[in-house]
Protein backbone atom coordinates (compact mmCIF):
# COMPACT_ATOMS: atom_id res chain seq x y z
CA UNK A 1 0.00 0.00 0.00
CA UNK A 2 2.76 2.54 0.37
CA UNK A 3 3.98 1.95 -3.03
CA UNK A 4 0.68 2.99 -4.31
CA UNK A 5 0.60 6.14 -1.77
CA UNK A 6 3.99 6.81 -3.16
CA UNK A 7 2.89 6.82 -6.82
CA UNK A 8 0.08 8.57 -6.01
CA UNK A 9 1.81 11.64 -4.92
CA UNK A 10 4.09 11.06 -7.59
CA UNK A 11 1.08 11.29 -9.68
CA UNK A 12 0.00 14.21 -8.07
CA UNK A 13 3.03 16.44 -8.26
CA UNK A 14 3.41 15.25 -12.53
CA UNK A 15 -0.47 16.80 -12.80
CA UNK A 16 0.90 20.55 -10.86
CA UNK A 17 3.62 20.52 -13.58
CA UNK A 18 1.62 19.68 -16.43
CA UNK A 19 -0.72 22.28 -15.57
CA UNK A 20 2.03 24.87 -15.07
CA UNK A 21 3.43 23.29 -18.99
CA UNK A 22 -0.12 24.85 -19.78
CA UNK A 23 -0.60 27.63 -18.44
CA UNK A 24 3.09 28.35 -19.30
CA UNK A 25 3.54 26.72 -23.04
CA UNK A 26 4.42 29.72 -25.60
CA UNK A 27 2.75 27.55 -28.58
CA UNK A 28 -1.27 25.80 -28.48
CA UNK A 29 0.20 22.55 -29.08
CA UNK A 30 1.87 22.79 -25.77
CA UNK A 31 -1.23 23.45 -23.56
CA UNK A 32 -2.61 20.67 -26.35
CA UNK A 33 -0.28 18.46 -25.18
CA UNK A 34 -0.49 19.00 -21.76
CA UNK A 35 -3.96 18.99 -21.30
CA UNK A 36 -3.39 14.96 -23.05
CA UNK A 37 -0.87 14.53 -20.08
CA UNK A 38 -2.63 15.74 -17.53
CA UNK A 39 -5.71 13.46 -18.60
CA UNK A 40 -3.16 10.19 -19.19
CA UNK A 41 -2.79 11.14 -15.18
CA UNK A 42 -6.08 11.70 -14.48
CA UNK A 43 -6.49 8.19 -15.49
CA UNK A 44 -3.91 6.75 -13.33
CA UNK A 45 -5.44 8.79 -10.21
CA UNK A 46 -8.36 7.72 -10.67
CA UNK A 47 -7.23 3.94 -10.90
CA UNK A 48 -4.77 4.28 -7.70
CA UNK A 49 -7.74 5.84 -5.81
CA UNK A 50 -9.90 2.74 -6.82
CA UNK A 51 -7.22 1.09 -4.79
CA UNK A 52 -6.69 2.90 -2.00
CA UNK A 53 -10.42 3.14 -1.18
CA UNK A 54 -11.07 -0.48 -1.69
CA UNK A 55 -13.35 0.42 -4.35
CA UNK A 56 -12.72 -1.70 -7.49
CA UNK A 57 -15.44 -0.02 -9.41
CA UNK A 58 -13.23 2.96 -10.09
CA UNK A 59 -11.69 0.60 -13.06
CA UNK A 60 -14.57 1.57 -15.19
CA UNK A 61 -14.52 4.93 -14.96
CA UNK A 62 -10.60 4.94 -15.68
CA UNK A 63 -10.96 3.43 -18.87
CA UNK A 64 -14.20 5.68 -19.85
CA UNK A 65 -11.77 8.66 -18.63
CA UNK A 66 -8.98 7.27 -20.69
CA UNK A 67 -11.54 7.05 -23.88
CA UNK A 68 -12.94 10.48 -23.68
CA UNK A 69 -9.67 11.91 -22.76
CA UNK A 70 -8.34 10.42 -26.19
CA UNK A 71 -11.25 11.78 -28.27
CA UNK A 72 -11.09 14.99 -26.64
CA UNK A 73 -7.41 15.64 -28.10
CA UNK A 74 -8.51 14.28 -31.23
CA UNK A 75 -11.54 16.83 -31.93
CA UNK A 76 -9.00 20.03 -30.60
CA UNK A 77 -7.21 18.89 -32.81
CA UNK A 78 -9.54 18.61 -36.10
CA UNK A 79 -11.38 21.75 -34.76
CA UNK A 80 -7.53 23.49 -35.17
CA UNK A 81 -7.06 22.08 -38.32
CA UNK A 82 -10.42 21.69 -40.37
CA UNK A 83 -12.24 24.94 -38.40
CA UNK A 84 -14.90 22.67 -38.10
CA UNK A 85 -15.77 18.79 -36.22
CA UNK A 86 -18.39 18.12 -39.58
CA UNK A 87 -15.48 18.29 -42.13
CA UNK A 88 -15.28 15.15 -43.73
CA UNK A 89 -12.30 13.86 -45.31
CA UNK A 90 -13.00 14.32 -48.54
CA UNK A 91 -12.18 18.17 -48.05
CA UNK A 92 -8.15 16.86 -47.37
CA UNK A 93 -7.00 18.23 -50.58
CA UNK A 94 -8.58 21.59 -50.07
CA UNK A 95 -7.49 21.92 -46.39
CA UNK A 96 -4.19 21.32 -47.92
CA UNK A 97 -3.36 23.36 -50.42
CA UNK B 1 1.81 -13.13 0.15
CA UNK B 2 4.43 -10.44 1.50
CA UNK B 3 6.60 -11.37 -1.66
CA UNK B 4 3.93 -10.63 -4.23
CA UNK B 5 2.75 -7.20 -2.28
CA UNK B 6 6.86 -6.10 -2.07
CA UNK B 7 7.37 -6.24 -5.46
CA UNK B 8 3.66 -4.95 -6.08
CA UNK B 9 4.23 -1.95 -4.13
CA UNK B 10 8.06 -1.99 -6.14
CA UNK B 11 6.19 -1.68 -9.61
CA UNK B 12 3.89 0.83 -9.04
CA UNK B 13 6.37 3.04 -7.14
CA UNK B 14 8.67 3.13 -10.05
CA UNK B 15 5.72 3.67 -12.31
CA UNK B 16 4.94 6.88 -10.49
CA UNK B 17 8.80 8.13 -10.69
CA UNK B 18 8.74 7.29 -14.30
CA UNK B 19 5.44 9.61 -14.76
CA UNK B 20 7.20 12.26 -12.55
CA UNK B 21 10.01 12.29 -14.79
CA UNK B 22 7.81 12.42 -17.73
CA UNK B 23 6.62 15.76 -16.20
CA UNK B 24 9.80 16.95 -15.27
CA UNK B 25 10.69 16.23 -18.83
CA UNK B 26 7.80 18.37 -20.44
CA UNK B 27 8.73 21.54 -17.92
CA UNK B 28 12.28 21.49 -19.00
CA UNK B 29 12.65 20.34 -22.97
CA UNK B 30 13.41 23.50 -25.65
CA UNK B 31 10.07 22.70 -28.02
CA UNK B 32 7.17 21.36 -28.42
CA UNK B 33 8.79 18.15 -30.47
CA UNK B 34 10.69 17.00 -27.76
CA UNK B 35 8.02 17.77 -25.34
CA UNK B 36 6.07 14.97 -27.01
CA UNK B 37 8.85 12.70 -26.55
CA UNK B 38 8.94 13.53 -22.53
CA UNK B 39 4.94 12.59 -22.51
CA UNK B 40 5.40 9.68 -24.21
CA UNK B 41 7.59 8.40 -21.07
CA UNK B 42 4.49 8.76 -19.24
CA UNK B 43 2.50 6.75 -21.40
CA UNK B 44 4.57 3.98 -22.51
CA UNK B 45 6.70 3.30 -19.00
CA UNK B 46 4.81 4.99 -16.69
CA UNK B 47 1.64 3.31 -17.83
CA UNK B 48 3.01 -0.06 -17.98
CA UNK B 49 4.83 -0.08 -14.58
CA UNK B 50 1.79 1.00 -12.82
CA UNK B 51 -0.62 -0.96 -13.89
CA UNK B 52 1.81 -4.00 -13.61
CA UNK B 53 1.95 -3.31 -9.92
CA UNK B 54 -1.80 -2.37 -9.78
CA UNK B 55 -2.73 -6.17 -11.39
CA UNK B 56 -0.21 -7.61 -8.84
CA UNK B 57 -1.64 -5.86 -6.05
CA UNK B 58 -5.54 -7.28 -7.47
CA UNK B 59 -4.35 -11.01 -7.04
CA UNK B 60 -3.26 -10.64 -3.08
CA UNK B 61 -6.02 -12.35 -1.06
CA UNK B 62 -7.75 -10.33 1.75
CA UNK B 63 -8.07 -12.05 4.72
CA UNK B 64 -9.42 -15.78 4.13
CA UNK B 65 -10.39 -15.28 0.96
CA UNK B 66 -10.00 -16.77 -2.10
CA UNK B 67 -8.46 -15.18 -5.38
CA UNK B 68 -11.88 -15.48 -7.55
CA UNK B 69 -13.24 -13.80 -11.14
CA UNK B 70 -13.83 -10.42 -9.55
CA UNK B 71 -9.74 -10.38 -9.41
CA UNK B 72 -9.70 -11.78 -12.66
CA UNK B 73 -12.04 -9.14 -13.87
CA UNK B 74 -10.43 -6.28 -12.23
CA UNK B 75 -6.63 -7.45 -13.87
CA UNK B 76 -9.09 -7.79 -17.54
CA UNK B 77 -9.79 -4.01 -16.93
CA UNK B 78 -6.39 -2.94 -16.09
CA UNK B 79 -4.82 -4.74 -19.19
CA UNK B 80 -7.77 -2.99 -21.06
CA UNK B 81 -6.72 0.18 -19.84
CA UNK B 82 -2.93 0.04 -20.42
CA UNK B 83 -3.51 -1.11 -23.98
CA UNK B 84 -6.20 1.63 -25.00
CA UNK B 85 -3.36 4.34 -23.41
CA UNK B 86 -1.07 2.76 -25.68
CA UNK B 87 -2.91 2.74 -28.69
CA UNK B 88 -4.48 6.25 -28.28
CA UNK B 89 -1.12 7.66 -26.89
CA UNK B 90 0.59 6.84 -30.10
CA UNK B 91 -2.19 7.99 -32.26
CA UNK B 92 -2.50 11.48 -30.20
CA UNK B 93 1.08 11.99 -30.51
CA UNK B 94 1.27 11.36 -34.12
CA UNK B 95 -1.66 13.65 -34.66
CA UNK B 96 0.00 16.55 -32.69
CA UNK B 97 3.12 16.29 -34.43
CA UNK B 98 1.52 16.34 -38.18
CA UNK B 99 -0.57 19.24 -36.88
CA UNK B 100 1.97 21.22 -35.62
CA UNK B 101 4.20 20.59 -38.23
CA UNK B 102 1.34 21.03 -40.85
CA UNK B 103 0.97 24.27 -38.60
CA UNK B 104 4.42 25.71 -39.35
CA UNK B 105 6.32 25.56 -36.24
CA UNK B 106 9.69 24.00 -37.02
CA UNK B 107 11.87 21.98 -34.28
CA UNK B 108 14.15 23.78 -32.14
CA UNK B 109 17.97 23.95 -33.06
CA UNK B 110 21.07 25.05 -31.33
CA UNK B 111 21.88 27.73 -33.22
CA UNK B 112 18.82 29.63 -32.84
CA UNK B 113 20.22 30.74 -29.18
CA UNK B 114 17.04 29.94 -27.43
Amino acid sequence: MIGIVFAFGCVLVSMVLALLRALKGPTLFDRILAANVFGTLTVFVIALDGYISGRPEFMDLALVYALMNFIGTIAVLKFLHARSLAASGEDEEKLHS
Amino acid sequence: MMVLEVIAGILTALGGLFFLTSAVGLMRFPDVYSRMHAAGIADAMGALLTTAGLILFSFIPEEGQQVGVPELLLAVKLVFILFFLWVSGTTATHALAKSAWLSGLKPWSKEDGQ
